[in-house]
């Protein structure tokens, strides 16, 4: 077995393989700048499960030096959040996140568990709307019996595949039935432009009131707030995934749902969908007829803080008086170096003390479906999370994706402690005059 | 054995037992030799590569004593790495053996402010140290570019630098006392803890870098001092990087000693900039970023004094950072640079000559006469306070030729650094990459007795073997038998026939 450089030397560089753009791959000069930012490093303690690591292995794979089918390759390969953490620490510029799609892509996963993820919810659920809307009247009829108490106090929730999100839901819908948000919501005020809302999968079925205050804060802000006829699902968790088939196609129908409206911007709430929406250049790549459009519309896509903000907000009346503070979603802060504006949307609510969490930018483990493929890991990140919004004294905390939300809740209510966990948009919705969902402290807080 | 497993050194037999040995030590998943897994150990930050043919993540200092008493009792090479981004390839296995892995000793054992120390494992990450120092009004001085991903182990071994060190000193002048691990398994504590001076013999000062070549770091107890109450940062733009140097030797002439100079040259400044939105002027032909320590009532005083040094001396934009941000934005630039390089090229090639400051100009033209002759691209980024200069070639790897062009280059401004009367390293390490350029330095006397003293620790020439030193008739002296004749192989094609351990 030769090293990397005297194989090169020995035998010529081999011809990479396809679907893998090697330019990308050799942006990483192996510094290891990146290693302390990850997560996975941190906990495994392994240099396979390192940025660099992982580069490396890619880097190996591609010139056929390893296999992408090795198990080795295929554990650290999935073991990684994609978090994107690497890509801020990074000074030379790697696309890790594109990187590590094209690499999963390569390689479905071989393990049960994971198999299973991706049957059921990547290609099963999420891309399917009817199914999707019985699964989320499901989850809101087990809420309105009052079935997450009484998995807590049975102690069933700790043998139940999935119990402890089922046990520990978040602030959310508990009314089976959902009004859904009108087609076209007519701005307030002076009239500045047109936008459209993704609704999202899971947000809309789980979270739909952070929708409606979405909805509300854009309009306040004098905004015309269009929602497709159709529910889209942008393909962000199947990307994220590596499920390259499915993601394109989700991307695509996305694309086209959107590109009918006729839009200022397409605002987006849930932070990966963020992300993998102003990825659609290179999502639709193999796309001949949609890759130029695909660049265009990821100009268009906007966070929804960052749009308010960047277009200035205008300033909420309602009092929030509490200490709260912002966790960062992954595909904000790194995916989409958005950092500074969900910050600055929640100072101009009234009374609103914002408090910093340490390591506020490291993922949660929720990442995607990986609490889901991964419960261990996830489980330690997730640790560390809660013990420093403990320490950091918030009552409240913000962030801007359905994942983080979830699994920061699930942890938080585990460890006894009574913080909520919403969405930058529901305090916003809530200062804008929205009554409904506001959980005891936030009443409290703004009584 | 032989040609057919170049690289790894061990029998197949004679690792296994030293695996199942050290598995006892440190536990079934923190000891390895699988084949795909001990690939992810063959790298560092440099265009080395080689195998290891085991890979140890110990937890704690006696584990590593353990460690490194079962390797030497097998007559295996011994390699640490820790953060891994040496520029040297000093943490790269050319003999194979162990390599010794530090990511799970990184815990801050004890801040002492009062005493003005820390004491910290091996593994720490350098920046890790001054944020937790800092709720404390301290930091820890020495500031590699890589402060971020860089450890105090590797720093300790590579007597590691930084922008910051120009009047506060190099890593071996923050270092007070070491706990080490020699290859008799003994763990051993040299200098002091927090008295002010030692007694007796300097071993801080000799194993400060050493490159662990000697014996493995465990603990150190480090000096940490207050945070500078202002620094005042500045930008100066100039022409080209003759005026800058000239300014550069008219700013400390003036009798005030910045904290730090730092000099990027026109192709350097593009790919920061790229890479980090620094604020540099692209047209520029030189930057200087200075800064100054000072108490308040002096900083601002400081500052307009550079400023106008630097004015005179052909500056044709002066900016002073107004606040925190933009004090970090020009740094960030500065200490990104390396990797920013990534930008314009797949690879590159860095250096770390050192010249007398006075000859800043005549080697930078010197060097770009090199560039203009071979074709291959130099950027210069570099410490102009103390003549540490790091220029950087870029290549492609994938080229044939290129790499072995590239060394040649860097061989030939190495040797016009030392000629110049300066050295071939100035903060990253002799490594694997220098130690034929080391020469140009010492002579085989000088050599000879610096091995001698490695040989105390290090008698059979098992810790990082292949590195500091050149590959012929230096390395231990013949009368000393290694333990065992299994793990000595002739060195890989391209690396020198004749290279024994």
């Amino acid at each position: 077995m030769l090293d990397f450089k005297r194989q090169l030397s020995t035998h010529g560089v081999p011809t990479p393989v396809a679907d893998i753009d090697m330019d990308l791959v050799r942006d990483c000069i192996h510094c290891g700048l990146c290693l302390p930012k990850c997560p996975t490093f941190r906990a495994l303690h392994h240099e396979g499960d390192s940025p660099r690591g992982r580069m490396w292995q890619i880097k190996e794979a591609s010139l056929g030096l390893v296999s992408f089918d090795d198990p080795r390759f295929q554990t650290h390969i999935y073991q990684c959040f994609n978090c994107r953490a690497c890509e801020t620490a990074c000074p030379s510029g790697v696309q890790f996140g594109p990187v590590m799609e094209m690499a999963r892509a390569k390689t479905p996963p071989q393990n049960r568990r994971d198999r299973l993820v991706r049957a059921v919810l990547l290609n099963g659920l999420l891309p399917h709307p009817r199914r999707l809307r019985i699964a989320g009247r499901l989850y809101r009829t087990a809420r309105a019996i009052r079935l997450p108490e009484l998995l807590r106090r049975s102690g069933a929730w700790k043998v139940m595949p999935l119990g402890k999100f089922a046990a520990f839901p978040p602030v959310g819908d508990t009314s089976p039935r959902q009004t859904p948000l009108a087609a076209v919501t007519p701005a307030a005020g002076e009239r500045r432009g047109r936008v459209g809302l993704l609704t999202g999968c899971i947000q809309d079925e789980m979270f739909h009131g952070s929708n409606r205050r979405t909805v509300l804060a854009l309009a306040k802000n004098g905004y015309d707030v269009v929602v497709p006829e159709e529910r889209v699902c942008c393909g962000a968790l199947a990307s994220h995934a590596g499920e390259a088939k499915t993601a394109e196609r989700l991307a695509a129908g996305t694309l086209d749902a959107f590109t009918r409206l006729n839009l200022d911007a397409v605002i987006v709430n849930a932070a990966g969908c963020g992300s993998n929406m102003k990825e659609y250049e290179l999502q639709l790549r193999h796309d001949n007829q949609r890759r130029e459009a695909g660049g265009a519309f990821a100009g268009r896509v906007k966070d929804a803080s960052e749009f308010l903000v960047d277009r200035g907000l205008r300033p909420p009346t309602g009092h929030i008086r509490a200490r709260v503070a912002y966790q960062d979603p992954c595909h904000l802060v790194h995916g989409q170096k958005i950092h500074q504006q969900p910050r600055q949307a929640l100072k101009m609510i009234p009374g609103l003390e914002l408090v910093e969490i340490v390591e506020s930018d490291w993922c949660c483990g929720s990442a995607g479906v990986y609490n889901l493929t991964h419960p261990e890991i996830a489980e330690e990140a997730l640790s560390w999370k809660v013990k420093h919004i403990i320490d950091s004294g918030a009552e409240i905390i913000a962030s801007a994706n359905p994942g983080c939300i979830l699994q920061i809740g699930m942890g938080l209510q585990r460890a006894g402690k009574d913080i909520p966990v919403v969405h930058v948009m529901d305090l916003l919705g809530w200062a804008y005059g929205d009554e409904t969902q506001r959980p005891p402290v936030v009443r409290r807080a703004m009584a | 054995m032989g040609q057919g497993r170049l690289g790894t050194a061990m029998e197949t037999g004679a690792r296994d037992g030293l695996l199942r040995r050290l598995r006892e030590v440190v536990g079934e998943q923190y000891a390895f030799a699988d084949p795909y897994e001990i690939r992810l150990y063959q790298y560092d930050a440099s265009p080395e590569t080689a195998l290891p043919d085991i890979v140890v993540i110990p937890g704690s200092a006696p584990e590593v004593a353990d460690v490194v008493r079962l390797c030497a009792q097998a007559g295996a090479p011994i390699t640490a790495r820790s953060g891994a981004s040496s520029l040297a390839g000093g943490t790269v296995p050319v003999h194979g053996g162990v390599v010794i892995t530090f990511p799970r000793m990184d815990r801050i054992l004890e801040i002492d402010v009062d005493n003005l120390r820390a004491v910290v494992e091996p593994g720490v990450v350098n920046l890790a140290l001054s944020h937790a120092l800092k709720p404390y009004g301290y930091y820890y001085v020495p500031d590699p570019s890589s402060q971020g991903a860089c450890t105090i182990g590797g720093n300790v071994a590579t007597n590691a630098g930084g922008p910051h060190t120009l009047i506060y000193g190099v890593t071996v002048n923050h270092v007070t006392g070491l706990e080490v691990a020699l290859p008799s398994g003994d763990l051993v504590q040299v200098g002091s803890q927090k008295a002010a001076e030692t007694t007796g013999y300097d071993l801080t000062g000799l194993l400060v870098g050493s490159e662990g070549t000697m014996a493995i770091v465990t603990k150190i107890w480090v000096r940490i001092q207050p945070l500078p109450p202002v620094q005042k940062t500045l930008m100066a733009v100039y022409p080209d990087v003759e005026s800058a140097s000239n300014a550069v030797s008219a700013i400390v002439r003036t009798g005030i000693l910045p904290a730090a100079i730092e000099m990027m040259d026109k192709l350097s400044i593009q790919a920061i900039e790229a890479a980090s939105h620094a604020g540099y002027p692209l047209d520029a032909g030189a930057v200087l970023l200075l800064e100054v320590d000072a108490i308040p009532e002096l900083a601002e005083e400081l500052g307009q004094r550079m400023a106008q040094v630097c004015r005179e001396n052909g500056a044709t934009e002066v900016r002073i950072a107004k606040n925190d941000a933009e004090r970090q934005a020009l740094w960030k630039g500065r200490k990104g640079a390396f990797s920013a390089m990534g930008r314009l090229s797949p690879d590159f090639y860095v250096m770390d000559g050192v010249v007398p400051r006075t000859k800043l100009p005549e080697t930078l033209a010197k060097i770009d006469a090199i560039s203009v002759r071979t074709g291959y691209k130099i950027c210069n980024v570099f410490h102009a306070g103390d003549g540490n200069l790091h220029p950087l070639v870029l290549f492609d790897a994938f080229k044939a030729g290129q790499y072995e062009a590239v060394l040649t280059i860097g061989d030939e401004i190495l040797k016009l650094c030392a000629d110049a009367g300066g050295s071939v390293t100035g903060e990253h390490g002799i490594g694997l990459e220098k130690r034929e350029n080391i020469r140009y330095i010492f002579s085989d006397d000088d050599l000879e007795v610096m091995q001698r003293v490695r040989q105390v620790f290090d008698p059979h020439g098992l810790m990082n073997p292949g590195k500091l030193f050149p590959t012929d008739g230096l390395e231990p002296s013949p009368s000393v038998s290694a333990p065992s004749p299994a793990r000595r192989q002739p060195m890989p094609a391209g690396q020198g026939e004749d290279l024994w351990v």
